[in-house]
């Protein structure tokens, strides 16, 4: 393991990835897979086309490569070269996503810090600043009785108007209907039953990343606002040249509430926000699923790049 | 022991016209496989053309010399490519009378 330089974990490190040595278990987001066929539920085609994750030198046409903090690979997720408008829900492509698939041993506090940077892609003359409409971290939490997603989302820009804030996961009050999918995602707990009783899918406050209804200030159904959250992150002056960025968040699994979001020079407090709770899936118990994922603003690749990751757990200074 | 990923570049999906599949970056990687799998064909005439191409950007393509056989049924297939630099993507050209091909697309990577 490299140095830790740069992070404050809690007591316990569950995994640190730097990306030098590989994918480090990261791996796009499909759909599930059918019973009946290899293919996919015909209302989850949509979600199959995410870009995948990739391992990055950072290389720009006119600078060379950039590496990353401390040796040469970073973790990159792009997208397709195509997106919605902002009040629609994402169009196939338009967000590039990458999943690292765990349990839990404990409620007590979570935290995930990381290093990384965004940038749109180089093809044309111009910042590109306004292409990226969002990027974020969150994860996909089963606790047994309980499933939820707790992360983070800096909505960047909408429809091409700078936004610059940090959102969490929260969806607002409301019903499943209005979510987005109401088609079948998952095998139920019988699953050769037909779609019927036990019929799984995305409830109000489950992949608020392309869920629940959106607005044209970037605004959505499956967020909220972070008090006082506008930041004006490190673009950099032109198209090719990077900086990398501190973000940590830290939630308390026994509460289910979020504590607190940091953002380079930023600390947000968030205890006593609760994100959306609903009940457990079938064969999904002590989940725990960190996820990253960017999307775009206009029909250009955009990327997100993560130097290094790390999660950790423990009861910090209260315990 | 030498790193080793697999990344699904198009996963069942339909194309009636030209595409080439996304830029992926796999400087790590000394050498590569593409694999195609033809799930559905149609169309009078019906004819796949793929062929590997290098990047010094991930933006400016080159042919990079090698190429599928011409594919006009379903089945596997596959091509061995090395020497890359950083970045891979594959040239399709779909040819035909209404043609329509399903397919998904595998990059194997071996450092």
């Amino acid at each position: 393991m490299s140095s830790l330089y740069g992070f404050e974990p809690l007591e316990q490190i569950i995994f640190h990835d730097d990306f030098d040595r590989g994918l480090n278990g990261w791996v796009v987001l499909t759909p599930n897979l059918r019973q009946d066929v290899i293919d996919y539920f015909p209302s989850q085609q949509r979600f199959s086309d995410w870009g995948p994750p990739m391992l990055s030198s950072a290389t720009f046409g006119y600078v060379g490569t950039h590496g990353s903090i401390s040796g040469t690979y970073s973790l990159k997720i792009a997208t397709r070269p195509v997106a919605g408008r902002p009040d629609q829900q994402p169009v196939p492509g338009s967000i590039g996503h990458a999943i690292k698939r765990l349990t839990f041993m404990k409620k007590q506090l979570l935290r995930c810090e990381m290093w990384y940077t965004f940038k749109a892609e180089q093809d044309r003359p111009g910042i590109g600043e306004r292409d990226v409409r969002a990027f974020g971290f969150f994860w996909d939490v089963q606790d047994g009785e309980k499933r939820y997603f707790p992360g983070a989302r800096y909505i960047n820009s909408a429809g091409g108007k700078m936004q610059q804030r940090w959102q969490i996961f929260k969806a607002t009050e409301g019903a499943d209907e209005d979510w987005g999918d109401m088609g079948q995602s998952a095998p139920g707990d019988d699953p050769d039953s037909e779609e019927g009783a036990n019929r799984v899918y995305l409830h109000r406050g489950i992949d608020s990343q392309w869920l629940g209804k959106r607005y044209k200030d970037g605004s959505s159904d499956g967020f909220m606002d972070v008090q006082d959250g506008h930041q004006k992150l490190v673009y950099n002056e032109t198209i090719d040249k990077i900086n990398w960025h501190y973000f940590s968040l830290t939630v308390d699994l026994a509460k289910r509430e979020y504590v607190e979001l940091r953002s380079v020079n930023r600390i947000f407090d968030l205890r006593g926000i609760q994100p959306t709770i609903v009940d457990p899936y079938p064969r999904i118990d002590f989940l725990l699923n960190p996820v990253l994922w960017v999307e775009a603003d206009n029909n250009r690749r955009v990327f997100l790049y993560v130097d290094s990751i790390l999660n950790s757990t423990g009861r910090g200074e209260e315990g | 022991m030498r790193n080793f990923y697999t990344v699904v570049l198009e996963r069942m999906k339909r194309y009636s016209q030209d595409f080439d599949t996304e830029p992926y970056e796999c400087g790590w990687a000394g050498e590569a496989m593409f694999f195609i799998r033809i799930h559905e064909l149609s169309g009078k005439d019906i004819m796949l053309e793929s062929r590997v191409q290098v990047s010094v950007d991930g933006i400016h393509w080159i042919d990079e010399g090698t190429v599928f056989p011409t594919i006009n049924n379903g089945g596997d297939f596959f091509i061995k490519v090395s020497h890359f630099g950083g970045w891979l993507r594959l040239r399709n050209q779909v040819k035909g009378d209404n043609p329509e091909v399903r397919l998904t697309v595998h990059l194997v990577l071996k450092e």
